[in-house]
């Protein structure tokens, strides 16, 4: 059947070529943008876990420092000498007293500074029992008093690690080179739901002579718990959105009293 | 020998612990004097003449090394007496004076004791502790001189002229810029931990170099230094070390 044989074909030589060309082209574009769109995901897959890594990173310094913080070497030793002398006196009670306090606040110390955020309830106790140590060894040389407003949440979670280095700030600026004894007190009070003050306010030599008295020694370095405070204040910011102020006033400049006050702002992140 | 002391402690504890220590563990030492009060042990010493003083550190308003400063001719034998205190013991180190830290052990205690009453024959107390009065007024770690114990007696040596170290059976030479070099019966250890700075690298189990001294560093793991020793660079030290060099 010759007719069939000249049945023209459906599409002409041109059109095939064209149409193989388009074909072409939409497979290569097609190509093109899924690698485009491959290495795109990619990239931000990568950035997302470079950020969790540096967020994890972050983390992990904020524990050290955190524990770093806690275990100041002179406070260590310190009590351990005090210890020392109750056992050399062949006091018993007063020795074992001194042992399991101290026991007890390393302890603490361990545990939170595994934590980002512990409850007022246990920062009162963990502030409590580092001066409860501190009084054993400054005896009548330092008295104070722990106080929190009816108002405040004790379950609300704060940083943690954050309120003990101010604390041994009044002990060892303050109150260590004042020749008569001293006091420190630290107010607790709720600002709004989401807000809270603590002061910790001492009547020690005030800022400015602990400063001048850190300039002469040798040891020009910023002591250990202020080092620590500044870092682990800086790290809180960038990681946790807390939003932390910190104020430092030598009392002298606006009373008569002698001193330092600690105003520290802590606010909730949303 | 018979070693009248005076002791000084702002904590009435430590005083405690200290003085029944001594009563027990070095009765030949002789309490002439004691005070928690910084300024009062100044008079107490230049007035008792104490040939050994126990200090604390730490003290209010006015701290061991101040004590020491406002002595005018302080030529006893000192030791230390410190919770912690890291640059201070250093500086205490650099001088070869000696210290003990709290809570006081009985054997380091006999020990310091022990040592302090050889040196008191050899006279060197004042000028060991005027070295270290110095060097408290010095920022720079190089421009500081450290007491090197010999076979003659006490060397005071800048810090920036050791351009290296070299351990030798226990002993230690050190060699300098412009003296000739000394041996110390100390073993290279001692150095290492007396010259703690970044400008000190212990290349070697047996050799702690000044890196500024370093002239240049050969590929088959050597260093030549200024004086033209070539010293080896242990191999697991390596990376480290250059990775040091490249910082600098």
């Amino acid at each position: 059947m010759p007719e069939k044989d000249k049945i023209e074909p459906i599409f002409s030589e041109e059109l095939f070529f064209l149409l193989s060309g388009a074909a072409l082209l939409i497979a290569v574009a097609v190509v093109l943008l899924f690698y485009v769109f491959n290495s795109r995901k990619n990239k931000i897959l990568n950035e997302k876990a470079m950020s969790i890594n540096s967020y994890e990173k972050k983390v992990v310094e904020l524990e050290l420092h955190a524990l770093r913080s806690q275990m100041n070497p002179h406070f260590v030793h310190n009590s351990l000498n005090a210890i020392q002398y109750y056992i050399q006196m062949n006091d018993i009670e007063q020795s074992e007293n001194y042992l399991t306090r101290f026991s007890k606040l390393i302890r603490q110390f361990f545990e939170y500074s595994r934590k980002q955020l512990i409850t007022i309830e246990e920062e009162i106790k963990l502030i409590s029992n580092y001066l409860a140590l501190e009084k054993l060894r400054f005896e009548d040389k330092l008295s104070y008093e722990i106080m929190c407003d009816d108002t405040v949440n004790q379950e609300a979670e704060i940083p943690s690690m954050v309120l003990q280095p101010i604390v041994e700030n009044a002990v060892i600026h303050g109150i260590f080179h004042k020749k008569t004894p001293g006091n420190i007190t630290i107010q607790f009070s709720q600002l709004a739901a989401d807000s809270f003050c603590i002061v910790v306010k001492d009547d020690g030599i005030g800022i400015k002579q602990s400063k001048k008295i850190a300039r002469k020694t040798t040891n020009n370095h910023s002591s250990h718990s202020s080092q620590v405070l500044d870092e682990r204040l800086k790290l809180l910011e960038q990681i946790d959105n807390w939003h932390v102020e910190y104020t430092i006033k030598d009392r002298s400049e606006f009373s008569d009293a002698q001193g330092t006050i600690v105003t520290l702002i802590l606010k909730l992140p949303k | 020998m018979n070693v009248t002391a005076v002791l000084i402690d702002d904590e009435f504890k430590s005083l405690a612990i200290l003085k029944n220590k001594l009563e027990r563990l070095c009765p030949n030492v002789t309490i002439i004097g004691e005070t928690q009060d910084p300024e009062e042990a100044v008079k107490l010493i230049s007035n008792l003449k104490p040939q050994l003083v126990f200090l604390d550190i730490a003290m209010p308003n006015m701290n061991g090394f101040e004590v020491l400063q406002q002595i005018p001719k302080p030529s006893f034998e000192l030791i230390f007496v410190t919770a912690f205190d890291k640059y201070g013991i250093e500086a205490i180190r650099h001088c070869a004076i000696g210290y003990i830290v709290k809570p006081i052990d009985n054997q380091d205690l006999i020990q310091a004791v022990s040592i302090a009453t050889q040196n008191i024959a050899d006279k060197t107390a004042l000028q060991k502790n005027t070295q270290l009065i110095e060097n408290l007024g010095i920022q720079s770690f190089q421009q500081k001189k450290i007491v090197i114990p010999s076979q003659e007696g006490l060397e005071f040596v800048k810090i920036e002229d050791i351009i290296h170290c070299q351990g030798t059976d226990g002993y230690t030479k050190i060699h300098f810029q412009h003296s000739k070099p000394i041996m110390s019966s100390y073993s290279i250890g001692h150095f290492f931990k007396l010259l703690q700075h970044k400008d000190f690298y212990l290349i070697h189990k047996s050799h702690l170099i000044n890196i500024n001294y370093i002239l240049k560093y050969l590929n088959e793991g050597y260093v030549v230094l200024q004086d033209n020793h070539k010293l080896p660079v242990s191999r697991n030290k390596r990376t480290d070390f250059l990775n040091m060099i490249r910082n600098v």
